[in-house]
């Protein structure tokens, strides 16, 4: 690979400054003394402004996810309870609503789901 | 600590206002790269939201070793790659093209539309390197850690999409 090419795969970082100062050093000296890095350089530098420009002209719904967000933070934490993992071909787990207490799980009985349900709380 | 890693400390301790504060200050980057994957605005916002929904559920496991943003760009790839997952397996209906809603010149005239027609005709994974780099000015580490590929890799795919962008563009 030419000294050019390699100088001018470093060059994205290089305009953003992302190189150690001892690349850096490296890299000014050559282009200061090659026309055609020189000219790849300002390439660079323009296409990532264009591309700056480009991306920024992209309207982000901001307001509208958050919208959705928002209200989903406060979720009810659902506490898992594991207790049939001790019998062989049996799964049994139960989750209840902080708030509320009908219980809710299922039991997987060699493979087989069964779907319990329990009673509302009165009021409920 | 720096100041985005107590914003996620505050956070993880599910401090609402501090939630907010790093929604106003990552939306944008994580639905602009959302949106450099995956190129259609319904898809971006629905990373937006999950990946957002992730950092608030799991803030906690944010360690420090990599800067916030990319962290939670990183949580926004997987988001972005799960839902291109389920489109193959055409688990998603599709929703009516809103390109438009993407390339609205009006709102900067500043905007040369053949850069915008040259990024269309990349190929994902180097639209999303030329994003990481010219964006959101990150490192050549930073990009291959987030990425999970070799720094080499990250140079070469930069270089692809220069050519592929010089090529449209003359
Ligand atoms: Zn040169």
């Amino acid at each position: 690979m030419s000294i050019c090419q390699t100088v001018q795969d470093w060059m994205p970082w290089y305009v953003s400054g992302h190189l150690e100062a001892t690349k850096m050093g490296r890299l000014a000296r050559h282009i200061d003394s090659c026309e055609a890095c020189q000219k790849e350089l300002a390439h660079v530098i323009q296409l990532r402004h264009q591309f700056a420009l480009a991306v920024d002209a992209t309207p982000v719904p901001i307001d509208r996810v958050w919208d959705v967000l928002s209200p989903t933070l406060d979720a009810p934490k659902k506490a898992r309870i594991d207790v049939g993992s001790f019998l062989i071909g049996v799964h049994f787990a139960i989750a209840a609503d902080n708030q509320r207490m009908p219980v809710q799980g299922n039991l997987k009985v060699l493979g087989h789901k069964v779907q319990i349900i329990g009673r509302r709380k009165k009021g409920a | 600590m720096t100041g985005e890693g107590r914003l996620l400390a505050l956070v993880a301790t599910q401090d609402r206002g501090a939630f907010h504060l790093l929604y106003d200050q990552y939306a944008n980057a994580v639905y602009r790269y959302a949106l450099s994957i995956l190129r259609k605005p319904h898809l971006a916002e629905e990373v937006l939201q999950e990946t957002m929904m992730a950092v608030w559920k799991g803030a906690r496991h944010f360690k420090g070793r990599s800067k916030a943003l990319t962290w939670i760009l990183g949580i926004a790839r997987n988001q972005a790659h799960s839902l291109i997952r389920k489109e193959a397996k055409g688990q998603r209906l599709p929703e009516t093209d809103s390109s438009a809603e993407t390339r609205d010149p009006t709102r900067n005239l500043h905007v040369d539309l053949c850069v915008q027609e040259a990024l269309e005709t990349l190929s994902p994974m180097h639209r999303e390197v030329m994003h990481l780099v010219f964006y959101e000015n990150l490192s050549m580490r930073e990009i291959a850690d987030m990425l999970g590929i070799p720094e080499g890799t990250v140079k070469s795919r930069m270089h692809h999409a220069r050519q592929a962008m010089a090529k449209e563009l003359t």
